[in-house]
């Protein structure tokens, strides 16, 4: 039985050279993409703020711990990197919940109560909130809200505008306000 | 299972958020983004990259640092004498080496 063939070919690989020239070169605007996205990913993380999660992902790539295929838009495979280190870390809160034991005088040792500190918790509590805070404003803003259903549908712009009869500027203005909106809930929900 | 799904949806705006900023114009994210924003994913990304030039270095100065340990046995040429300087030097006499005029040398 022949192993299965390795999904990336070791000659796409960036050697830790190419990785560190390709993040100096990282333009303003990527850098700011990165940011957004490492802040909307840390959303949630207890101790894990975005510079900790985008200097992890770099990290990673600049030790070859995580290999970029060069194939793949060095942005694109960060933002993934960060996405799939989001989950190992609400996954690992999730396992390992902290619990807060108060002391107690009790000569049995036992404590007289036990908070309930679990990160979970404060994840389901803070996504509701944020969701919440969120779905209020989009809400009140049905040209933002056709962007959002338009990415969950998968569908096109085009197909988005003949479907909510935006124009190209009306749903051009309304891609900026979703954004914008999603943006300031996060400064407003995340750590700075 | 509402929570479940409530992760689910926010996921989802969260994806879409994504997909927006890497659709966006570079020259209209800047103009939405501020200048302290920048300095810090730029902070970020120096930190990154000066570790991973000092880890590099670190392994590269201790690939060229010549390998001294204390412990380890001194390299000593192995000198050993011939066979004929052996059988000169206890042919008959095992003393008589000793007598020799010439102790530095070799027995007569």
């Amino acid at each position: 039985m022949r192993p299965p063939p390795d999904p990336i070919p070791l000659e796409s690989i960036a050697s830790p050279a190419v990785v560190a020239a390709a993040l100096r070169d990282l333009s303003s605007a990527h850098l700011l993409r990165l940011r957004q996205i490492a802040r909307m990913r840390s959303a949630g993380l207890v101790g894990v703020e975005w510079e900790d999660l985008l200097q992890e992902a770099f990290s990673r790539i600049l030790a070859g711990t995580r290999r970029w295929p060069v194939e793949v838009p060095i942005v694109a495979f960060i933002a993934q990197l960060m996405r799939s280190l989001a989950s190992e870390h609400h996954r690992q809160q999730a396992a390992h919940p902290f619990v807060t034991a108060e002391e107690s005088s009790d000569p049995s040792g036992l404590p007289l109560a036990i908070a309930d500190d679990r990160p979970g918790a404060d994840l389901q509590m803070e996504a509701n909130d944020f969701r919440a805070a969120l779905v209020r404003r989009l809400e009140a803003d049905p040209g933002a809200l056709a962007v959002l259903l338009s990415h969950e549908r998968g569908e096109t712009a085009a197909e988005t505008m003949a479907r909510t009869r935006l124009t190209a500027h009306e749903y051009d203005a309304a891609r900026k306000r979703f954004r914008r909106l999603v943006k300031q809930e996060l400064e407003r929900g995340g750590s700075s | 299972m509402s929570v479940h799904r409530d992760q689910q949806n926010l996921e989802g705006v969260l994806d879409a958020y994504e997909a927006e900023l890497m659709a966006t114009a570079d020259e209209e994210l800047l103009a939405e983004s501020d200048e302290v924003e920048l300095a810090a994913a730029r902070g970020v990304l120096a930190m990154a990259l000066a570790v991973a030039d000092a880890r590099q270095q670190t392994a590269a100065a201790r690939r060229r640092r010549p390998v001294h340990r204390a412990s380890s046995p001194v390299a000593v040429p192995a000198v050993r004498p011939r066979p004929e300087q052996m059988r000169a030097t206890f042919s008959s006499d095992p003393t008589s080496a000793l007598d020799d005029d010439d102790p530095g040398g070799l027995p007569d």
